[in-house]
């Protein structure tokens, strides 16, 4: 056996190792890059869905921005007014800047008793495939398909799919991130500001006859709602009622006098929790 | 012309991925999106580069006088991947938004049998300095286009109804079978 072979092969080896690592931790020294510190503490106050609400594409690139003041403190959606004064010590801000909270809202109240169902919907798998392909059971081609796109996709588990396969949106898990309302083919998840309101549940745009044959809970666009508001906030807009908020005070008159009782009072959850 | 034929061999009729089959790993982890492609392929560009360079010294002017030439392989495996480790640091200083733009990938380029793959061959075929740096720049870019082609195949292929049990790797391993049968036509480019 050649010994001065391997050993020199080891020693060679060993001077370029330490050669390299000398190299290394020299320029670690020089090129050392000061990580910020605030980046890090805000990351861990932050929810870590990376539900991308705020506009950027994670928690951690949120956090950047927020450090290098490109975000505002409020961005985070998900995490709402918690986050955000836990956010305002570490960040030095006075917790003056407060948010509005979001929460979504299903806009169909046609489950499978209510509404008219005239077909087999057993071919899909998702609400989508069911939407494009027209694969749904139910008359009313607005409504809810019930294959729960949204529930699988909430990231806060706030989304369970009720017995009559209409989605049920637990508001206290709710953090308004939007994913639902982007995943629902028909648009019947809709973003509503956490406030007592009137909601119309209905998104059916057809004109009265035709839902009144699609759905027992449908807008018929009877226009009751219209002439009996005291304040004149409801109008009409593609046969369903849209509600001005600035002008409702929350008198219920809609609500008791709607026929197909398509318009709810929607408590606030801070409201209802008293 | 040596080296107009050094480049169209190592891009077309050479081409690393499809005729010689290294650097696989990035070719089939990495092209999900054209983006993540496109910065691995300019990672790697400018990485293999530096490298071959590098390496081309260490070679030539540490092993050959200590006369331990068999010591090539693991000293180019240190020197690559010193001198990824060397760029990275540098880039995070000096460059941070290049460093954001490559970052995730130059940790993974360390790894890529590639780079070491055109060291050593820069070696074997006995090239000079001038020939060394195109060799290794006109396998990074056949690289690059493996990439981007493969990126733009997967995206097809991810709307497209295949039969289940085609479904992810499989298929995409026929596709690259496709694209290395059609770069063999190529084959006899550049001399």
């Amino acid at each position: 056996m050649n010994w001065t072979i391997i050993l020199s092969s080891v020693v060679i080896l060993l001077v370029l190792g330490l050669l390299f690592g000398w190299m290394l931790g020299v320029f670690s020294k020089v090129f050392y890059v000061k990580e910020n510190p605030l980046v890090e503490k805000i990351k861990d106050v932050l929810p870590q869905a990376n539900c991308g609400a705020c506009g950027f594409s994670g928690c951690s690139s949120f956090a950047e921005a927020l450090a290098n003041g490109d975000a505002p403190i409020n961005g985070c959606v998900a995490g709402g007014q918690d986050t955000i004064d836990t956010l305002a010590p570490i960040l030095g801000i006075s917790q003056g800047s407060t948010q509005t909270r979001y929460v979504a809202v299903v806009l169909c109240k046609g489950g499978q008793e209510e509404a008219l169902i005239n077909a087999d919907a057993k071919g899909a798998s998702s609400c989508m495939m069911a939407h494009y392909l027209r694969l749904d059971d139910k008359v009313c081609h607005f409504g809810c398909l019930g294959f729960g796109d949204c529930v699988k996709s909430c990231p806060f588990g706030a989304l369970t799919m009720g017995n009559n396969d209409l989605p049920i949106v637990n508001m206290s898990l709710c953090t308004g991130c939007g994913i639902c309302v982007e995943k629902c083919p028909r648009d019947i998840i809709k973003l509503f500001s956490d406030t007592k309101r009137v909601l119309c549940l209905c998104s059916n745009r057809d004109t009265g006859s035709y839902v009144r044959k699609a759905c027992k809970v449908g807008c018929i666009s009877c226009g009751l709602c219209v002439k009996k508001c005291p304040e004149k906030a409801i109008v009409f807009k593609n046969n369903l009622p849209l509600i001005d908020i600035e002008k409702c005070t929350l008198c219920g008159i809609c609500v008791t006098i709607c026929p197909v009782h398509s318009l709810t009072l929607r408590q606030a959850l801070t409201e209802k929790n008293e | 012309m040596n080296f107009v034929n050094i480049l169209i061999q190592t891009i077309f009729s050479q081409n690393f991925i499809f005729m010689r089959f290294l650097g696989l790993c990035p070719f089939f982890g990495l092209t999900n999106d054209m983006d993540s492609s496109i910065g691995m392929g300019g990672a790697v560009t400018f990485v293999t580069v530096m490298a071959s360079v590098v390496s081309y010294f260490v070679y030539y002017f540490v092993l050959i006088p200590l006369g331990v030439e068999y010591l090539q392989t693991i000293a180019f495996i240190l020197t690559i991947a010193v001198f990824v480790q060397l760029v990275e640091i540098y880039l995070k200083k000096m460059i941070p938004n290049l460093y954001k733009v490559m970052g995730i990938y130059l940790p993974l380029i360390t790894t890529n049998c590639m780079i070491l793959g055109v060291t050593l061959l820069n070696i074997q075929e006995g090239y000079s300095l001038l020939e060394t740096i195109f060799f290794a720049f006109g396998s990074s870019i056949g690289f690059t286009l493996a990439m981007i082609l493969m990126t733009a195949i997967r995206i097809r292929i991810a709307d497209s109804n295949i039969p289940s049990f085609f479904k992810g790797a499989p298929i995409v391993f026929i596709a690259a079978s496709f694209i290395a049968i059609a770069f063999m036509g190529l084959q006899g480019l550049g001399g």
